[in-house]
Formats: C-alpha cells, structure tokens, sequence
C-alpha cells in the first residue's frame, strides 16, 4: 500500500524496534496499520505496542531485525478483510454522573443537552488500548467539543467515566487520576482480565455512545453484577 | 500445603515474578520485579525457575509467619532481618521452622529488597502471570494476606548447597550511579543546548513508585507535546513543565509526553534500586 509508506524506523534503546509513521487522516489507515501489526506479530511472536501513528516491536534492535522489519513493511498486505464491530456503549450524562459537563458546556458555550447530542450521535473509530488495561483510544471526535485537558489533573475519576481531553473522548475503565473533563458514566465493565478476552475493543472497531436514564443505569448496574448484561454490538459492513 | 502468613506487609509490598507479557496491546503493562538481578539470584541460590515469584518489599520489609517449614534468602537493598531472633544475612539460604516469624526492617543502601522461597510463591496466575498489578489483582499486600509456596527439592541431597557471589548492584559509597541510556525519539527536537543540559546528573526526587520515578531537576525546553505515543519501562520522558520522568515496570504502554531517552536494560535493575537524594550520571550509548 504505497499510500502509507512515509514511515521511519528507530530502535527504542536496546528493547525494541519503533516504526513511526506520518500523521495520516485517513481511516483506512487504521485498518493498515492492525493489518501490518498482525503481519509484525506472526514474523516475530513478540509483543507489538500501537498507537496514533506507531507499532512498537519489542524485539532488540539489529542491522538484521530492522533490515527484516523494513521488509516486511514494504509488502504488499490485505487489508480491512476482516469485518468490524459497531459496540454501543449506555453512557448516563445526568449531572450524578457527569461531575464536569456543566462546567464543559460552559466552556464551550453550549447547552449540555447540546453536548450530549453531539458526543453521543456518532461513531468513535477505536484507534488502540493504552493508558489504563481496556482504555480505548477513539478518534473521530466533534472538532466543536475539543478541549484542552486540565491544568490540574483529578485525583480519582471514576471506573465508567466518559471523558474529552484535547481532541480525544474515551472510557476510563478503571478507576485513576485523570485530566480528562467527565461528562458521563457507563455502567459497564470495559476490562475482566478473567474474561477471554478480557477487553471487546479491537482497533478498528467502533464506539457509539447511547444517552440513557439514571433509572436505566441502575437497572444495567444490577444486570451486570448478577451477570446478565451483555454487550451490544452490531457488525459493520466492508465491501 | 505451606504457607506464608503477613503479619505486617512493610511500605509496599507485593508478590511478583519477571513480568506478564503479551498483553500490551490491551494497555496492560509489564509489572514484574523492579531489581530482577537481585530476584533471579535469589531464586537461583535456591534451585528455583528464575521466574518463581518473590515477595518484593520496598523501603521497610514485611514481618511473616511461615505456617510451614521453609528454605529462604533475602536479597536486593542492604536490610537487616531475623527469624525468631536469629540473625539473618542476606544472599545465603536460610531455614525457617514452620511456625518461625521473620521480621525485615528498613532498607539501608537501595531501596527494594526480596524474599525468595523454594518452591516459589504460588498465588494466582492473572493473564499468565503471578506479578501484582491492580485491577488484575490487589496493588500491594496487607495483614493477614496468605501466600501458598510451592513444593520444592531443595535441602534434600545432602551436601548440594548452590554457592554464588553476586556482584551487587547497589552502589558502593562514593561510587557514583551511573543510568546508560540512548537517544529517545524525541531527542532530536532538542537543541544542542537542551540535549546538553538534558545530560547533566541529576537526583532523585520524593516522587517514585512502582510506575515512574522523577527527578528534582527540571529540563527549560520548548518541546511540544506529541500524539499518544507508545513507551516502554526506561522510557524517559519530559512533561511541559521541564519534569524529567523514568516510566517504569507498572506504567502505562502508551504516553503524550516526548521520549527524550530509553534506558539500557542492564540500567532498569539500577534504577529500581535507587531512592529519594541519590545522584544519577547519565551515559548516553550511542
């Protein structure tokens, strides 16, 4: 795939290879690099770390491994021949569970009820995991709700927190300090290392927020401890 | 079975083997033993699999009961320990009775110590791996925490006891600490200045923990932030106010600050046994 050749490689120390690619605005791009991480994972059998615009192999870097490498990224590979999942988050916006929207919405000179429109009317592309176990990375995020993460981090949000920082919104699994601005809670659990696998998000996959009812969040709540709740996810077509 | 019983758990202490792999790409990091030449001599002394889980404790150490007799060594940072008032030392196996308490006190020289069992500590396997990390498990032990330890040969052919030195890595006194590191992806957005004034030595500030440590010394520098980009344990990166931080075995995978420098991984055991004041030479490996 020529169109994504802009790419440099540097050995990470002594402990991996990384490939950085340029900021590419495509979403084909996504599918790319899951595909050339599958193809980087079967050569080597090492972990491969992604995010925005890089993988990183963890493999000690060589003349060998990264004339290998190179190789690999020069072929030719099939991409998006895999289908993709559509999952819908419930996402509670009532001012309970949302300590930072109003003051967001001010921010931004919006109502809240305009925030909640334009946060929860479309799909998130998942770009990668990081930051926390289950963190999903989404891109795709309304440019009008961009918005610089806090000065001053928080010490705890929540587990289920929906955040926007910067020019990204995302999930807090679990709960830990954070700078991103809290506008909603889900009631789902995003990681069970005990389930296999233990995260549903697979770059590539989509996000879409579903705004419900304090009354619902409870009734989810209690489906999931009594574990009965599952996921709804619907499959993207890709011709 | 035998089993260990905490009776005080110490600062930070938590069980942890040479770390959970394969799990990156679920934003799961490494974990694992901070010193792990400390670790795997340990468990070498004993016969053990150089992964069996050790209880590592930090800065003051854990006083147990072994609920069953038990072959042990304690090694890492320079600490004084006894079981059932006998004297301990460090880097030779010892002998614990079922039902003899030992109590470790505070780390002197270095800062992370280990108890290595024969056997191994056999608690549950999260993701492949026995090393604490929450949520996959509880962050650190607490009283009344029951580890299992597992079977082992050791002791039992007569006149096979491992001998070996270990070249510590604690720093002698007087002996400066040296970190080897190479140029991070960012290094060269610096100026020939920065870089310079990156270099300098610098000491350890009261902030560190299983996840990063920072140093005192802050960088003036006018580096952007970059895009979420992926680290590593050694990864060095610098915040936007000039904060110099070194990720280490618990962080994140993935991070929006700039990566100035990447340890050597012969330098990760160094840094995990470094503590608040000491001074670190950097080495730049090229």
């Amino acid at each position: 795939m020529s169109r994504f050749s802009d790419y440099e490689i540097f050995p990470m120390g002594d402990q991996g290879i990384l490939i950085k690619w340029s900021s590419y605005n495509d979403p084909e791009f996504l599918r790319y690099m899951r595909a050339k991480r599958d193809q980087l994972l079967m050569r080597f059998e090492q972990e491969v770390i992604q995010a925005y615009h890089e993988l990183l192999l963890k493999v000690a870097p060589s003349s060998t491994t990264i004339k290998e490498v190179d190789r690999l990224l020069q072929q030719e590979v099939a991409v998006g021949s895999h289908s993709s999942l559509t999952h819908i988050i419930p996402v509670c916006y009532e001012a309970d569970y949302a300590p930072d929207l109003h003051a967001f919405a001010k921010a931004k000179q919006l109502t809240t009820e305009e925030v909640i429109r334009r946060h929860s009317q479309k799909a998130y592309q998942i770009a990668f995991l990081g930051f926390l176990p289950g963190f999903p990375y989404l891109t795709g995020l309304d440019p009008i709700l961009h918005y610089p993460r806090k000065e001053k981090p928080s010490l705890t949000i929540s587990q289920g927190a929906v955040a926007i920082g910067g020019e990204q919104t995302g999930i807090y699994p679990q709960a830990s300090p954070g700078g991103w601005h809290v506008i909603g809670r889900t009631p789902i659990p995003l990681f069970d290392p005990m389930a296999n696998p233990p995260s549903p998000f697979i770059p590539g996959d989509s996000i879409k927020f579903s705004a419900i009812s304090d009354a619902e969040y409870r009734k989810i709540a209690s489906q999931v401890i009594s574990g009965t709740y599952r996921i709804k996810s619907i499959s993207d077509e890709h011709s | 079975m035998s089993t260990v019983e905490i009776i005080r758990p110490g600062l930070w202490s938590s069980v942890q083997d040479l770390g959970r792999f394969g799990f990156t790409h679920l934003g799961v990091p490494h974990s694992g033993v901070m010193d792990s030449a400390s670790a795997v001599f340990a468990n070498g002394l004993l016969n053990n699999p150089e992964n069996a889980a050790v209880l590592e404790f930090t800065l003051s150490g854990p006083e147990l009961r072994f609920n069953g007799e038990s072959f042990f060594v304690l090694s890492g940072g320079l600490v004084q320990a006894s079981c059932d008032g006998q004297g301990i030392a460090m880097n030779e196996v010892a002998f614990a009775k079922a039902g003899a308490v030992l109590k470790i006190g505070a780390i002197t020289i270095g800062s992370r110590g280990y108890l290595a069992v024969a056997g191994g500590f056999k608690t549950a396997k999260m993701l492949g791996s026995r090393s604490m990390y929450a949520p996959l498990t509880q962050a650190k032990l607490k009283k009344g925490d029951i580890l299992p330890m597992g079977s082992s040969g050791y002791g039992q052919v007569k006149g096979a006891k491992i001998k070996g030195g270990l070249s510590s890595i604690l720093p002698k006194k007087n002996q400066k600490i040296i970190l080897e590191v190479y140029k991070g992806p960012e290094y060269d957005l610096l100026s020939s200045s920065e870089q310079e004034a990156l270099l300098q030595p610098v000491r350890v500030s009261k902030l560190w923990n299983r996840m990063a440590l920072q140093f005192e010394e802050k960088l003036q520098h006018g580096l952007p932030e970059i895009k979420t980009s992926t680290v590593l344990p050694g990864t060095v990166q610098c915040t936007p106010d000039g904060s110099l931080i070194v990720l280490l075995n618990d962080c994140q995978t993935t991070g929006g600050y700039p990566r100035l420098l990447q340890l050597a991984k012969s330098s990760l055991a160094v840094i995990g046994q470094l503590q608040t004041t000491d001074k670190v030479f950097w080495r730049l490996l090229l």
